[in-house]
């Protein structure tokens, strides 16, 4: 198990700066996923600690070593590509024990860990066939194994499952998990999926535009994102976003698309008007399932009329626009988990629950509600 | 019903048919003449008597150097295949996966270009020269040489593509594995373009095997080619009708069996990277 470290890592071709400067640091035995939309330097941050890329600046370590230059054949990492980039002239054996026999270790121990990661991997019966005569999850796991056998000081992952449909992605990911849970290797999983993210990560850090806006586990990027760009990021719907004014009185209160009221516990009111100006310029920030419906229209409750409704089976949103822009909310389930769909037209009054909103610069984007900052 | 019509009377399949009419029609008529005596040739019957007196005066009399001329042929053309592909596949890894410099890349290829649209004629005087100058004139390696050199570029531009068409993940992955660039080539990039290597090597050798203007300047009585030797049937007094037909026969066969067995690799080699 290796840790590693980038410090200061950026990334330039010619004038256009991709990665302005990256500082990371990965625990031994940690899973981090790199997430980001596309074109925010997460695959180029991975290829670079690859060797795959020559980086412009900075220093990458592994366990201690200084490996910024090093050949990628020297690093001794491990690598599934989205495209599985399996050797279509080898078979599967071949294939898993390929770095092995590079590396020159004894038959006998390539061919105990070629058998320990096809049972691993439920590849038994399948090692002397071609990868074109796999399917597709057959292949992801070959790959998998692939990286498996070596025993690598780190395992990097490039979109693997991008590939893959809807099912077998959701079980490829718990496999991955549970293999990386049993091997506790040191793993670093780019991804534009903020499911995957979620689901697998100990650690997620999110990119934009080749710097990380936060890094964190996925509950304190959901449930407290530093800024507003991780907060509109993670969270499917979306979290609603409100532009207005911050109304500091009795209460607190925004003056957004209606005078909505923001309840809140003791300490947050006071962090708030610590930290805020009254008639300051925010994003008020509320995620679909921390909207509740008001019995009435009273004051301080946002009145949305509902266009479409969708039904999920466990689950039920409702969306309305608001100013032009589009809200969602998570519909309440009673007791016995059904849900009272509100028909298209219908008028929903809506408060938040305390807490659970963000209020962001309007300029910045710097979360305003949350202590640490 | 109105599918076969259409099928039938496409206006493209009167194209391929005329095609094959203009390609078909020589062969069939130097077959023939292949079969006939000198004087049925000369008297333009189209249904003479067949005779084999063509190809036993060609291949068994002793007047005829025609073996040593195919033979001749076979080592030109194989060896310099060889040398070929050898250079012009490691130097498409080079171009394709090494980065080597933009400029050197663009000067290497432009160049071969230029090359290959110059008529070779052009260069035949220069290397009658030279080769004078060394002592290699009439030699095997001469004309080896000179093939090699007249080939590459076409060989070059076609294993460049077929070598682009190999994913870039399979050299980083091999990479990743453990593999100098050196190993890359050896373990997953040669095995491969093998069907590349086929396609753009069976077009070399048909070119080496087919030339005429090199090796009727560089070859002497000892290395003459079999298109060369076809030519000498052509005499002053006498043009060998019979003869010619036979041997333009005989040679066409190496490029027909090879066209034939490697048909398979040939198609899907040159069609790698155009139809994904």
């Amino acid at each position: 198990m290796s840790y590693l470290e980038l410090e200061n890592v950026s990334k330039a071709y010619g004038a256009s700066v991709v990665i302005p400067g990256v500082d990371l640091t990965i625990e031994p035995g940690e899973f981090v996923c790199l997430v980001g939309p596309s074109g925010s330097g997460k695959s180029t941050l991975l290829r670079m600690i690859a060797g795959l890329e020559p980086i412009s600046g900075g220093t990458i370590r592994v366990a201690g070593d200084d490996i910024s230059n090093a050949d990628p054949s020297d690093r001794d990492m491990a690598m599934v590509f989205q495209s599985y980039a399996l050797y279509p002239h080898m078979s599967v054996a071949d294939n898993i024990t390929f770095a092995l026999r590079m590396r020159g270790i004894e038959p006998a121990v390539i061919a105990e860990r070629l058998a320990q990661a096809l049972k691993m991997l439920k590849l038994e019966g399948l090692e002397n066939r071609k990868p074109k005569d796999l399917s597709g999850g057959q292949r992801q796991r070959v790959a998998m194994g692939r990286c498996i056998v070596r025993q690598p000081k780190l395992f990097l992952f490039d979109e693997p499952l991008s590939n893959l449909d809807a099912k077998l992605r959701s079980q490829t990911r718990h496999q991955i998990r549970h293999l990386h849970d049993e091997l506790k290797a040191t793993s670093i999983f780019v991804t534009h999926d903020q499911v995957e993210a979620m689901t697998m990560a100990d650690r997620i850090a999110l990119l934009n535009f080749g710097e990380i806006q936060q890094i964190g586990s996925p509950e304190e990027l959901y449930l407290r994102p530093r800024n507003r760009f991780t907060a509109g990021f993670l969270g499917s719907p979306e979290m609603n976003f409100f532009s207005g004014r911050l109304e500091l009185g009795a209460g607190l209160r925004f003056q957004g698309p209606a005078l909505m009221d923001l309840p809140a516990s003791e300490g947050r009111r006071a962090l708030v008007a610590a930290r805020c100006q009254p008639g300051q310029a925010v994003d008020l920030g509320v995620r679909p399932e921390h909207l509740l419906l008001a019995d009435a229209e009273t004051p301080g409750t946002l009145p949305l009329k509902v266009q479409t409704v969708e039904w999920l089976g466990a689950e039920a949103y409702a969306f309305g626009t608001v100013q032009g822009q589009e809200i969602g909310l998570r519909l309440p389930s009673d007791r016995a988990q059904t849900v009272t769909l509100p028909h298209p037209g219908e008028v929903l009054h809506l408060t938040m629950q305390p807490d659970s909103w963000h209020l962001f610069d309007a300029e910045a984007g710097v979360n305003l509600s949350l202590a640490d900052h | 019903m109105r599918h076969a019509m259409k099928k039938r009377f496409h206006p493209g399949n009167l194209v391929a048919w005329g095609y094959a009419l203009l390609i078909l029609g020589p062969m069939v008529w130097i077959l023939s003449n292949s079969f006939k005596r000198q004087i049925d040739i000369l008297m333009g019957t189209s249904f003479a008597p067949m005779t084999l007196v063509n190809y036993k005066q060609l291949l068994f009399s002793r007047q005829s150097d025609f073996l040593e001329n195919l033979a001749n042929s076979g080592i030109v053309a194989v060896i310099s295949t060889v040398i070929v592909l050898a250079i012009a596949t490691l130097a498409a890894f080079t171009i394709v996966r090494l980065q080597p410099p933009k400029w050197a890349v663009w000067l290497l290829l432009g160049w071969a270009l230029v090359f290959h649209m110059l008529p070779t004629l052009t260069f035949v005087g220069s290397w009658y020269v030279m080769y004078s100058n060394a002592g290699l004139h009439g030699t095997y390696t001469a004309l080896i040489l000179t093939q090699v050199v007249h080939n590459l570029p076409t060989t070059l531009f076609l294993m460049v593509g077929f070598i682009m068409a190999i994913p870039n993940e399979l050299v980083q992955a091999a990479r990743l594995d453990g593999c100098s660039y050196g190993q890359v080539f050896a373990r997953i990039v040669l095995p491969l373009s093998f069907g590349g290597m086929a396609a753009a090597g069976a077009l070399a050798f048909i070119s080496a095997w087919s030339d005429f203007a090199i090796a009727l300047n560089l070859s002497s009585r000892h290395t003459m080619t079999a298109p060369v030797a076809i030519a000498t049937f052509a005499q002053e007094h006498e043009v060998r009708y019979g003869a010619m037909a036979a041997a333009s026969v005989v040679s066409m066969i190496p490029a027909l069996v090879l066209i034939l067995f490697g048909q398979r690799y040939v198609i899907r080699g040159l069609m790698a990277g155009a139809v994904k």
